[in-house]
């Protein structure tokens, strides 16, 4: 029913519940991601909503460029976040690994273990860029989940 | 009662389809108001109902094994049980009951801190048995002292039927009844500052961390029907009952009302640890508590 | 009870929130997303030496170089803007946006190098500024040999020389 889709999609776009994991980040931009659920950027106007568990979430957040005692968690808690998820990559390590790039203990940018959506570039960003990008994310998050509810209902 | 009351009762007025919209309005009345003490904006007005539709959109992981039936079951089960006791609430005058309904009202209120008891080991995760064991021992402090309660306003009314004990009037020991269960109230519904159990980014999400999709969206109806009910308990015996539609509409305000005190406590609180909040309950609590069932015995021994 | 004051005084003051998509101003002084002055650049690479993250890049090519500066991978730290010797390189005062792809904002300044008016071959590019840093005051024969390569000028100069010394060969 196109009825139900839509409402489904317009759920998904206005309640990005996020759960944030750090891929040994020197926890920059995890200050800015806290400070944007804090009342001068309030994440909460659009739905969003800081989960404890990953099964919980619909976007994983994740900052620091991959280290190696942090890959496996990465990879696990990413098959934990159910579907339809997103996610976003916070800051320019997950990008590039920026000033850590070539170390041994640095497994690469993010995109190298997990599908990457939505990359928000800043040394750290600012919470309102940091917003800007879940918001788009949930868009994603929207869309993609309506493509695949299409292609399950095929026979 | 018969049979066409009793399921009016329970899938319209005061249950499910009434209560459905009651707990979307009074999840988002808290959220909104904690946000705007806080100086946020806050979500906005659907935002509760947008929540549920989404996780019943989402898709719960492959389980095997007896996790499977089991997490499924236990949220329809506090849903069922949470439905139950507002079918039960005397809102409307003369809406009949029967006797006994007091004890059944009060083992319903319970069910569902059992069930999430339950579920947090069902899930088999350690994150899930550490909240079960903290919501254990934590309702081992609160159900002392709400049983007490509970057992003072019994004594205070003529019969243990719940139209009775409510119109039965208001007496000091009834009042003092009531105070102990709104102290109760923060602790079931995990609101500051007794979120012991939930704590979130304390220990990942207390005893509902696996659970996802539609079985997480059963747990967040049966707290907001939690909500509803544990508000219209206390509301329904502070109410004194008048014509149809001015009980019904009286009982949402006199909710709302105890939406934002609570709300106003939350905001203002932060969280206490499991000792203290044991503590809280086990000396202040339950003195209370024990003070109106005393009252209660005493006016009633009265010749 | 100082909580409950402040909860009050809260809800009186209304929210501080910027509201989405709206975001507070950033300062005069923001360090945003790089951007190079093409015209000027004489591709001498110091800005991609001192980049701390690798996300400046130049790359020389026969007839052409580029200058690469990927936002992605940036560090915002600003020390390319202070070592270009031309002072080329400014930062924007606006955040940079959020992108879907790797590489997405990646900009790439494609710069030919001058063509020599003598022979016709390429050469490194020269600078205004730069000469006047070398000789101090540019005379136009400074800035005539500018356009030459470097076989063509030394080739000018041994015949200026030659011409000085009484012209015998």
């Amino acid at each position: 029913m196109n009825l139900m889709k839509r409402l489904m999609c317009a759920c998904r776009r206005r309640s990005p519940w996020i759960f944030h994991m750090n891929a040994g980040s020197c926890n920059g931009c995890d200050i800015e991601l806290v400070a944007s659920l804090s009342p001068r950027y309030d994440a909460e106007q659009m739905g969003v909503l800081l989960q404890g568990s990953p099964r919980h979430a619909d976007i994983l957040c994740i900052s620091g460029p991959v280290t190696r005692n942090t890959l496996n968690a990465i990879r696990t808690v990413y098959g934990q976040v159910c579907e339809p998820k997103a996610v976003v990559a916070i800051g320019s390590c997950p990008a590039s690994c920026n000033a850590f790039a070539g170390s041994p203990v640095v497994e690469g940018p993010l995109e190298r273990h997990i599908p990457v959506d939505i990359y928000v570039p800043g040394c750290p960003p600012r919470p309102d860029a940091i917003l800007n990008g879940i918001a788009r994310a949930a868009k994603i998050l929207s869309e993609r989940g309506s493509a695949e509810s299409g292609r399950r209902s095929e026979p | 009662m018969n049979l066409l009351s009793g399921l009016l009762r329970l899938f319209v007025f005061p249950g499910l389809l009434f209560a459905m919209p009651c707990a979307w309005l009074f999840v988002w009345i808290e959220r909104k108001a904690v946000a705007r003490m806080q100086r946020r904006v806050g979500p906005p007005f659907l935002q509760p109902f947008i929540d549920f539709v989404k996780l019943m959109g989402k898709r719960a992981p492959e389980r095997s094994g007896s996790e499977a039936f089991l997490m499924r079951l236990w949220p329809l089960l506090s849903v069922a049980s949470m439905v139950g006791a507002l079918s039960l609430l005397p809102v409307l005058p003369n809406s009949g009951g029967f006797s006994g309904d007091l004890v059944l009202l009060i083992m319903l209120l319970e069910l569902p801190s059992l069930f999430t008891v339950v579920a947090g080991f069902s899930s088999r995760s350690l994150f899930g048995e550490v909240g079960s064991t903290r919501e254990a021992i934590f309702s081992i402090g609160y159900s002392l002292v709400l049983l007490t309660a509970f057992g003072a306003i019994a004594m205070t009314s003529t019969s243990l039927r719940l139209q009775d004990a409510c119109q039965s009037g208001g007496s000091p020991a009834r009042w003092i009844a009531l105070f102990a269960i709104l102290l109760c109230i923060p602790a079931k519904l995990r609101l500051n500052p007794f979120s012991t159990v939930s704590a979130e980014q304390e220990i990942y999400a207390g005893p509902l961390t696996e659970y996802a999709g539609p079985e997480l969206a059963f747990w967040e109806l049966a707290h907001g029907l939690e909500w509803v009910a544990l508000t219209g308990v206390v509301a329904a015996f502070v109410l004194p009952s008048s014509g149809a539609i001015l009980s019904g509409v009286l009982f949402v305000v006199a909710c709302i009302i105890l939406v934002l005190l609570l709300s106003l406590a939350a905001a203002a609180t932060a969280r206490l640890t499991l000792r203290s909040a044991l503590r809280f309950y086990w000396r202040s609590g339950f003195a209370i508590a024990l003070i109106a069932l005393s009252v209660a015995t005493f006016t009633r021994m009265k010749p | 009870m100082n909580i409950l004051r402040m909860l009050l005084d809260n809800l009186l003051l209304g929210p501080a929130t910027v509201l989405f998509p709206q975001y507070p101003p950033t300062p005069a002084s923001f360090r945003g997303a790089v951007s190079n002055d093409a015209g000027q650049c004489v591709g001498c690479g110091t800005c991609a030496y001192v980049c701390t993250s690798g996300g400046i890049e130049v790359r020389h090519y026969v007839r052409d170089y580029e200058w690469i500066y990927d936002p992605g991978k940036c560090t915002f730290c600003g020390r390319c803007v202070d070592y270009c010797p031309l002072h080329l390189l400014t930062m924007s005062a606006d955040r940079p946006d959020a992108y879907g792809s790797s590489g997405e904002l990646k900009h790439v300044d494609r710069l030919p190098y001058p063509v020599c008016a003598g022979c016709g071959a390429v050469f490194e590019p020269v600078n205004q500024l730069l000469l006047e840093r070398a000789f101090g005051e540019v005379s136009s024969q400074i800035s005539g040999s500018s356009r030459l390569c470097q076989k063509c000028r030394s080739e000018l100069r041994a015949t200026e020389m030659i011409a000085a010394m009484g012209g015998k060969k």
